[in-house]
């Protein structure tokens, strides 16, 4: 079944075409939403938002932009929208607490990866991706895009609603930001420290 | 690229940052369709709730403030509405009118 196929049996509401759906994109997604939130519960939480949101919208979709680009707009909003909810629960831990009604964490979650995971990982690996996670969130989702999910600049415009000449810019105060602060362990490494 | 030559050169960190992409993806746990469509079903047993309902201590603070609000207009206007009462009784009356006691009865 091609995707255009796909495409209008999911606007039929044929439930099949959406487990397929669900099937061939939950890993792109979830990967994604991993990659900008830096926590496995919180991605598939946002993972599930993001399918639920194609369900009850998948009516809006004109086509303009390829069904993917959109896809991957859907979910770079919703795990942007999340991180600032979070980042506002975390301001406000105490008020929250106080009118909370349910049972929410509000201190950073331990690093939930798979051990197997992390020993792939290296340690570069994990010092570089930690330093993307303390990046402003539109150079984070812009930096995630286009080099961990290998997105062209055209793209990443598309799927953060910028332009180009916008993008370039984002990345290269994301590349500069990494640098300043990579720099001091690369030369450490190269010293033999 | 190897670890312990300093990145010095944009090529060189270019090349480490797309060295990104080849990390292995992660995947989600198993049953994710199971959860999404437990999910769905629950938004679709309760509908769409207004933010006010799903945190009520919202909506309850909300309702306290402008009765708090109301209560003080509704105080500093009566204490206002005292002062111009004083106006018109009777000894403001008179202090502003002076009139006098007599009565001329002139036509009896």
């Amino acid at each position: 079944m091609t995707e255009s196929e796909l495409l209008i049996d999911l606007k039929a509401g044929s439930e099949t075409a959406f487990r397929r759906f669900v099937d061939t994109y939950q890993s792109r997604v979830y990967n994604l939403a991993f990659r900008l939130l830096g926590d496995r519960d919180e991605a598939d939480d946002v993972a599930q938002e993001v399918f639920a949101e194609v369900y009850e919208t998948i009516g809006q979709f004109r086509g303009e932009a390829a069904f993917s680009t959109w896809l991957y707009r859907i979910t770079t909003t919703q795990s942007l929208a999340h991180l600032r909810k979070k980042r506002t629960r975390k301001r406000f831990a105490f008020v929250t607490s106080l009118f909370g009604t349910s049972n929410e964490l509000l201190h950073d979650p331990p690093d939930t990866s798979q051990p197997e995971q992390l020993l792939v990982q290296t340690e570069a690996d994990q010092l570089l991706l930690r330093s993307v996670s303390q990046l402003p969130d539109t150079q984070r989702a812009a930096f995630t895009l286009h080099y961990m999910e290998g997105l062209p600049y055209k793209e990443v415009a598309v799927i953060l609603q910028t332009t180009v000449s916008a993008v370039e810019s984002l990345l290269h105060r994301a590349k500069r930001q990494l640098r300043t602060k990579l720099q001091p362990y690369y030369a450490d490494v190269s010293n033999g420290n | 690229m190897n670890e312990s030559t300093p990145l010095n050169d944009d090529n060189r960190w270019e090349q480490r940052f797309s060295q990104l992409g080849e990390l292995p993806p992660e995947t989600p746990r198993p049953f994710f369709y199971t959860r999404l469509q437990a999910r769905l079903e629950q938004q679709q047993a309760t509908g769409w709730t207004p933010i006010w309902l799903r945190r009520p201590a919202y909506a309850l603070s909300a309702f306290g403030l402008i009765v708090v609000l109301n209560a003080g207009a509704l105080f500093y206007y009566s204490d206002s509405a005292t002062t111009t009462d004083d106006v018109t009784t009777y000894d403001g009356f008179v202090a502003d009118y002076q009139p006098t006691n007599s009565i001329d009865y002139v036509n009896e």
